[in-house]
């Protein structure tokens, strides 16, 4: 499943356009106090899907029979499951300051395609291509936020955020590859990939919105759109860096919790 | 000091007596012979008188193949029939004439020839030592044993083959023990690991070595024939006790701590064998020398060329600026004395010459002298130059393809050994109208200067060209179709022709070999057909 911002808002829009967002626009003022509809703390915890970041490309050299082999994967991407946590502190009128910390896992394919040289002569490589599957992508964010309260109605309101983002990314990334041949290697062919995890951590930047329903005046539940970013260099073997973007579009639903 | 043949010999002769006193206390005596020019009579009457009463028979005649008129022939000792295992005599001949004589044989058998134990029980006894996952190769051989507490057990000789070695048993041919067992190169666990390095001409080569613990050795087991690159470091007496013996061992083999070879003899000799095995299989589609993947050994530094002022010429002839098929996959590489050769692995060419010889070896057996010696020696002419096209760039650089015959390693004028575009360039012959020294010692009957009546044929075939005896042009098939020609000629030698064949017999073997693989109205046909007119073999 491919989930794109334009489309989370879109479905957002949809939400608020419905008989809630009459109702709300006709009791706006009631509700529209220059604060947090008298909470200060909100928590929230939702569950749902984070769109993959786009793919990203890893080039390696490895060494193999006494000389240089060009190794590159194409990394996919796809919609991980999300768990995301989230604390806003009310400062002043509509707005506060919150932290988030989002949790998504999935697991990825990898295209990779090889020049694996031959056993006995020089510049004479012989093309391998295959998939690299269940390559796993834990992103982990923490994200500061700004937040600013836009209250709807009396059943609705609107929480958006933005700020920085620490993404840790960790990610199962092709260190080598096995292939297969025989006498006179004239040929090769792919079997399998050889797998290296590793992390690192980057800073990025989060925006989002959460739209919650108020069922009482401390219990609602929330629809949560959110976009983060960062790119982060991984390291691996063979290759000078590997540029990957983690994040991408979130979108949960959950309990919010308001003091 | 000046080292000459008897200082060898004299090693010789110590390092085997002390090597018997050392390995077989209850052995009896080995008697060691050898021979220098001042007492050749005498050693030449007794071999002829032992060759007469059956106590040697002919083994295996090796020629000199780049040095004209010199043969070893191997004269094995026998009991009874029976060959006495380690009994051998080398008799070094220019033609009729008796150059030198060595070896060893054993004396005051008496033994009970008639074994037990079938040859069946023997091989089954040596399979069952050896383990899970060999087989024994070839049928056993009953023959006599030196050692044992009698002096001598009458054994049979079984060759088991186990991954990635060969082992000899020799069984008790009346209790079926095991007397002993010893790997031909033993070798602990194959590894490969693709190395690199420089060869003889500056050419970067990968070397498909043996990784064993930290070291890696020069042998081939990536391809299907193990091949193993030695090296005797110029040792004389490792040399004189393999020519005694015939025996190799792992501390023979080259080695790098890092696989990247810095012995450019050891990179070229490596690299070019499994040239010459790759270009066999893929186009010929014969696996190795033998067609059943005979492994190949290759002995590097023979002799030392900066040792080279020391011996005799004879030596230095045969040894350093000579490269030899000593028969059973094995090749000896000399160094060059660095004024007429430089070392002989360096050049594609001489190394797949001389493995040649082994196909010939084990297909027609085309005889070593005459016509026939000819015909052997073009072929491996022939298959050189087909390799060499194959493998390396034309031009008329080191280490390009061309149609000369050592070019890469001749220092002196004319600059290569032998021509097959223009013979006569390369003091060859270029048409059988000039066949010469046939039944004369010269040349063994010329094998080396008629040879390219017939490789002179193929380049005819294959590039195109006029014969400057005959005046008659061929068109060639084109160079793109090299291999279309070599395929014939590699057919026709291979299949159609044997020990005693002619130019003659060589012209219609290739033709039928053309006409099976592309048709009598094919161009193939026809340009092998023309060059064989313009090189006077009708
Ligand atoms: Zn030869």
């Amino acid at each position: 499943m491919r989930l794109r911002v334009s489309v989370l808002v879109l479905a957002l829009a949809g939400a608020l356009s419905g008989p809630a967002w009459a109702q709300g626009t006709a009791t706006s003022t009631s509700a529209g106090a220059a604060d947090w509809g008298g909470q200060n703390i909100r928590l929230g915890v939702s569950a749902g899907l984070q769109a993959g970041a786009p793919g990203f490309t890893q080039s390696s050299i490895l060494q193999i029979y006494a000389e240089d082999a060009p190794i590159t994967v194409d990394y996919g991407h796809k919609s991980a499951l999300l768990v995301d946590g989230s604390l806003g502190f009310h400062l002043k009128g509509r707005f506060g300051l919150g932290v988030a910390v989002s949790y998504a896992r999935s697991k990825v394919d990898g295209q990779v395609h090889g020049e694996i040289p031959h056993p006995f002569y020089f510049n004479q490589p012989r093309a391998i291509d295959g998939t690299a599957s269940g390559l796993q992508q834990t992103v982990l964010g923490t994200h500061i936020q700004a937040l600013y309260l836009w209250p709807v109605n009396d059943k609705f309101d609107i929480m958006f955020s933005g700020g920085p983002s620490l993404i840790m990314l960790q990610q199962d990334l092709v260190s080598n590859v096995n292939f297969s041949e025989t006498y006179p290697y004239d040929t090769a062919t792919y079997e399998s990939a050889q797998l290296a995890r590793t992390r690192r951590t980057g800073i990025g930047f989060n925006a989002g919105a959460d739209l919650t329903y108020h069922f009482t005046q401390m219990l609602g539940l929330g629809v949560l759109v959110r976009y983060t970013r960062a790119t982060i260099s991984l390291p691996i073997a063979g290759a000078s860096n590997v540029s990957a973007r983690a994040g991408g579009a979130q979108a949960g639903v959950g309990l919010r919790v308001l003091f | 000091m000046r080292l000459r043949l008897a200082a060898l010999v004299a090693g010789l002769v110590a390092l085997v007596s002390a090597s018997t006193a050392a390995q077989r206390p209850l052995s009896p005596p080995a008697m060691v012979i050898a021979s220098t020019p001042q007492t050749i009579g005498a050693w030449d009457a007794r071999v002829r008188a032992m060759l007469q009463n059956g106590q040697l028979d002919i083994g295996r005649l090796q020629r000199d193949s780049l040095i004209s008129g010199r043969t070893h022939v191997r004269l094995d000792q026998r009991y009874q029939g029976l060959p006495v295992f380690g009994g051998q005599v080398v008799r070094q001949q220019s033609g009729q004439t008796t150059i030198s004589v060595f070896g060893r044989f054993f004396q005051n058998i008496s033994i009970n020839a008639k074994p037990t134990l079938t040859a069946a029980a023997a091989a089954h006894a040596a399979v069952a030592a050896q383990g899970a996952d060999s087989v024994a190769s070839g049928p056993p051989v009953l023959g006599v044993l030196p050692g044992g507490s009698h002096g001598y057990v009458l054994a049979y000789r079984v060759l088991v083959r186990a991954p990635w070695d060969i082992q000899i048993y020799y069984i008790d041919a009346n209790t079926g023990a095991v007397v002993s067992h010893a790997s031909r190169i033993k070798k602990d666990q194959a590894a490969a690991a693709i190395g690199s390095g420089t060869g003889v001409n500056g050419d970067r080569e990968k070397v498909s070595a043996n990784q064993s613990g930290g070291t890696y050795q020069a042998i081939d087991v990536m391809r299907p024939a193990v091949t193993f690159t030695l090296d005797f470091g110029g040792n004389p007496a490792r040399f004189n006790s393999f020519f005694t013996s015939g025996q190799v061992f792992l501390s023979d083999v080259a080695t790098s701590s890092s696989n990247t070879w810095t012995d450019p003899v050891v990179v070229d000799a490596s690299a070019y064998q499994g040239m010459f095995y790759d270009y066999v299989y893929k186009v010929m589609g014969r696996s190795g020398i033998d067609d059943a993947n005979l492994q190949v050994v290759g002995i590097t530094h023979p002799l030392s060329r900066s040792d080279a002022g020391t011996y005799s010429s004879d030596i230095v002839g045969n040894y350093i600026d000579n490269a030899l098929y000593l028969g059973d996959g094995t090749i000896l590489y000399g160094d060059g004395d660095g004024q007429t050769f430089t070392y002989l692995a360096g050049a594609l060419d001489v190394v797949a010459h001389e493995l040649t010889h082994g196909i010939t070896d084990f297909s027609s057996q085309l005889g070593g002298t005459d016509e026939p010696g000819a015909l052997n020696e073009a072929f491996s002419d022939i298959m050189a130059t087909a390799i060499e096209f194959a493998y390396q760039p034309p031009g008329n650089g080191k280490d390009q393809a061309d149609w000369l015959i050592g070019e890469d390693v001749t220092l002196t004028a004319p600059g290569f050994i032998r021509s097959l575009e223009d013979p006569q360039a390369g003091g060859g012959v270029d048409n059988y109208s000039k066949i010469r020294d046939i039944g004369t010692s010269n040349d063994n009957g010329g094998v080396h200067e008629n040879s390219t009546i017939a490789s002179h044929a193929f380049y005819l075939a294959v590039h195109g060209g006029t014969n400057r005896t005959s005046g008659m042009s061929v068109q060639g098939v084109g160079m793109a179709n090299l291999d279309r020609v070599a395929k014939a000629f590699y057919r026709g030698f291979v299949f159609m022709l044997g020990p005693n064949s002619t130019f003659s017999d060589a012209r219609r073997a290739t033709l039928q070999a053309a006409q099976d693989l592309y048709g009598s109205t094919s161009n193939e046909y026809a340009q092998i057909q023309q060059a064989w007119t313009a090189v006077g073999v009708h």
